[in-house]
């Protein structure tokens, strides 16, 4: 009995110790929660160019996701729905200031299951007593994008206490889904990933367009995939994607 | 210091009170009901009522939110009769910090009454005391330490309520921002000071907690000891 259990040992310990293949290679890609069903269909095109790249992604809001990065989290590349938070990490020399790109643009709709389209949004979310969803503001760009339109709007001291916070872009998509906040803010791109969801009106009182940037980490060891893979999401096949998923694309790359 | 908005402070308070006040009676009348009487099923209930203590939080809280979601049934009944909207609302937290301190609570108060001699109850049938009084100036007097130890855990674990809450109740800023969720909406947003702030709070309240229960443990060990 003894022998056997060091047997299992042993081979255990060889399991643990086995390499992977050398020529796969594994992509760490620290994604803004919003990009989620487009970058699985990007994983699935990718992986027909690029078999031996293998793309891990780790989602959540990029305020999130830049702390990870901060405290020292393994990414290889971020792809954030802020220009802030890329910016922060690009100028402690986290990120490759060169690699930084714009690959894609998004817009704030107004959203609901239940309610029809309307212009006068303002009155809409003023007269509710439903609860409204939105990203929490500090760390979900969504949430920051969020705040910026109801400030300039005049609403947002007036909707305290009726605002859900959500901890990133995916889960506000989730409030609203089920039916437990009655509005929601998100994106255009998150309306066009969910059958139930109707959008009452879009909020252009953004004062600057959304813009998500890609960048390489510094600590990075595959800087080579991953310009592989950037090239991909700026190419045709990627920008193709992202707009079917209701991105707005960027010219040039 | 740094003047922070004491909104969550005040909010924990209002929901571990409640919830404790709430899981005070149902533990007395379940652990009196379960200490008293055998049926078919009595250990199948016993451990519905301990399951909390083992589940995760995060399935507490999707079980709180299939029933009282918008579109659960008991969430539905209480909108529709009442008016009442448990999801996103500080009633949320104070059901999920009532769920999970029940079974402390419940575990508490039936160690307390198993351990009260029946013979003092005894004595006082033969006299002719009706069961409510006997209740009432035996078995609770006796068994009151370790019903207040068993008040103070569950105020403390009502207090402290953070992954069912945060599902059920989620974060408004002034409206369901208790004490934990404060703390976990700073650290994501990078204040660093706040979520220490309220680190220092929320633990001084447990130390105190637990130094209670500790003095409560003592004193009755002595009594114990003495008799």
């Amino acid at each position: 009995m003894k022998n056997m259990i060091l047997l299992l040992m042993l081979v255990l310990l060889g399991a643990c110790g086995k390499p992977s293949t050398d020529s796969d290679n594994e992509l760490v890609i620290s994604t803004a929660s919003s990009l989620k069903e487009a970058m699985s269909a990007i994983e699935v095109e990718f992986g027909k160019v690029q078999p031996n790249t293998k793309l891990m992604f780790n989602f959540g809001s990029s305020g999130k996701l830049r702390s990870q990065i901060q405290q020292g989290a393994p990414a290889d590349v971020f792809l954030s729905a802020s220009v802030k938070d890329m910016d922060v990490l690009a100028d402690a020399g986290l990120i490759i200031k060169e690699t930084v790109r714009p690959f894609a643009e998004n817009r704030l709709v107004l959203a609901s299951i239940n309610h029809e389209e309307s212009n006068d949004f303002s009155q809409l979310m003023m007269a509710t007593h439903e609860t409204i969803a939105i990203g929490e503001p500090e760390s979900v760009p969504l949430g920051e994008y969020t705040k910026q339109v109801l400030d300039n709007l005049g609403l947002w001291e007036e909707l305290k206490g009726k605002m859900i916070y959500a901890k990133d872009a995916r889960q506000v998509l989730t409030y609203v889904e089920s039916g437990n906040a009655g509005l929601g803010i998100v994106y255009f791109s998150d309306t066009q990933v969910s059958p139930t969801i109707k959008i009452i009106n879009e909020m252009t009182e953004v004062q600057h367009p959304i813009i998500y940037p890609a960048g390489i980490a510094e600590e990075s060891q595959n800087r080579e995939e991953a310009e592989v893979f950037l090239a991909f999401i700026t190419g045709k096949v990627g920008q193709e994607i992202l707009e079917q998923y209701g991105f707005i694309t960027v010219k040039g790359g | 210091m740094i003047a922070y908005d004491l909104s969550p402070l005040l909010l924990s308070l209002k929901v571990a009170t409640i919830s404790t006040i709430l899981v005070f009676f149902t533990s007395l009348i379940l652990a009196r009901f379960m200490s008293r009487h055998e049926f078919f099923g009595k250990s199948a209930i016993d451990a519905l009522i301990l399951l909390p203590l083992v589940l995760p939080p995060t399935v507490i809280g999707f079980g709180l939110i299939v029933l009282f979601g918008m579109n659960g049934p008991l969430g539905k009944l209480l909108e529709d009769l009442f008016g009442i909207r448990i999801v996103f609302s500080w009633i949320g937290a104070a059901i999920a910090s009532f769920v999970v301190s029940l079974p402390l609570m419940y575990q508490s108060v039936l160690a307390a009454f198993e351990k009260v001699d029946p013979r003092w109850e005894n004595v006082a049938r033969t006299m002719g005391v009706s069961e409510w009084r006997i209740f009432r100036t035996i078995t609770f007097p006796l068994a009151w330490s370790g019903i207040l130890a068993g008040l103070i855990l569950s105020f403390a674990r009502g207090i402290g309520e953070f992954g069912a809450t945060l599902m059920i109740a989620g974060y408004i800023p002034g409206v369901t921002e208790t004490i934990p969720l404060a703390i976990y909406f700073a650290y994501e947003a990078g204040e660093m000071e706040k979520a220490v702030f309220w680190v220092i709070v929320i633990s001084a309240v447990g130390v105190t907690a637990i130094t209670w229960v500790n003095y409560w443990r003592k004193k009755n060990a002595c009594r114990i000891g003495r008799e």
